[in-house]
């Protein structure tokens, strides 16, 4: 399986601010015409404990066919801030997959308002 | 160090292969026929039934044979044998049902699960200990296991190597942790959480792009 799927973002920004909007395109090259293309905006955690997940915005392109290219833009939401401490870790991505099948590619961002990841530090004793 | 990097996270330990010196999954499967499709996959907390069941459970799809898992929780009570009878009810004849924490069931509802089963294809559980099923295997862990995963974990991040090394030695953590890998590996993660070495590298994400299985629906 030799799927191509690439996020573009708009001027390579992955940075921003919670309510701002996150804009750019997405190509694909797919061995096989797929039955539709679904782009996620969602946050996940990483760390210690299980993870969790929510998928805060999604795009669908039904029968895109096996090469094209789209553009997209999302408002981002309010919130969760990307965040990491020792324990845990809160990740944005913006994912785009090729339905129905395993084929997918993800493009890590940051939403917080320092336009920084925001960074936990342990509180002195 | 950040959670997200460090190697011991959960999401990296899950993603760990069964792995054990004296068998292979498919070999177990090749014993779970041979009993009638049944059988029980026994060891302590930690010891790697889960995952095992997990990759049997991808074999067994793999051959086209539909899988009904079921997990049940220490502190899952009525609602979780309430589910399992339901399953148990609806599940297709052709179909195998797999059981994560068999004996987290009482007596009477393991006795009950094993009698409206056995018109399935096949059943598969978890225990602690042996139970109605034959034993296809039982769970064992190591310090040499130990260390291989290990390995395994921090062969993509050097750094961590060193905050790894600042915990005690793997065949003392092996025993204070009771032989449970888990909890074994949450040592080392917060070995590697709490070394200020770790803590001076760059915080701000690379967004890089990756390819794979997708996140959001895992």
């Amino acid at each position: 399986m030799n799927d191509e799927l690439r996020i573009d973002l708009a001027g390579g920004d992955a940075i921003h601010r919670p309510r701002s909007r996150i804009s750019g395109e997405l190509a694909w090259r797919l061995d096989r015409p797929a039955e539709a293309l679904e782009l996620r905006l969602f946050w996940y955690t990483e760390g210690r404990g299980d993870r969790d997940a929510g998928i805060a915005r999604s795009l669908r392109v039904e029968s895109p066919g096996a090469i094209g290219a789209q553009p997209f833009e999302f408002e981002l939401p309010s919130g969760p801030y990307s965040f990491s401490g020792r324990l845990i870790s809160l990740v944005w991505a913006l994912e785009l997959i090729a339905l129905p099948g395993e084929s997918a590619v993800r493009r890590e961002i940051v939403v917080a308002p320092e336009r920084r990841e925001v960074v936990l530090h342990r509180t002195p004793a | 160090m950040r959670a997200r990097d460090n190697p011991f996270r959960s999401t990296r330990i899950d993603g760990l292969a069964f792995r054990d010196p004296t068998t292979t999954p498919d070999r177990l499967l090749v014993r779970w026929q041979q009993a009638g499709r049944r059988g029980a996959l026994i060891g302590p907390h930690g010891t790697g039934k889960t995952t095992l069941l997990a990759e049997l459970v991808q074999r067994i799809e793999a051959g086209g044979r539909p899988v009904i898992g079921v997990r049940l929780r220490a502190d899952g009570g009525r609602s979780d044998r309430a589910a399992i009878g339901c399953e148990a009810i609806r599940c297709r004849r052709d179909a195998v049902l797999c059981v994560d924490g068999f004996d987290l069931l009482p007596g009477y509802a393991r006795r009950v699960l094993a009698w409206t089963t056995r018109r399935l294809h096949g059943v598969i559980v978890t225990a602690h200990a042996p139970c109605l099923y034959p034993t296809l295997h039982e769970t064992r862990t190591s310090p040499e296991l130990l260390a291989e995963l290990a390995t395994e974990l921090l062969s993509h991040d050097p750094d961590a190597v060193a905050g790894a090394h600042r915990c005690p030695d793997l065949t003392r953590l092996h025993a204070d942790c009771g032989g449970n890998l888990r909890d074994a590996l949450f040592g080392l993660y917060r070995a590697c959480a709490s070394d200020r070495r770790l803590e001076e590298r760059p915080q701000v994400a690379d967004p890089g792009s990756s390819s794979g299985p997708p996140r959001s629906t895992q």
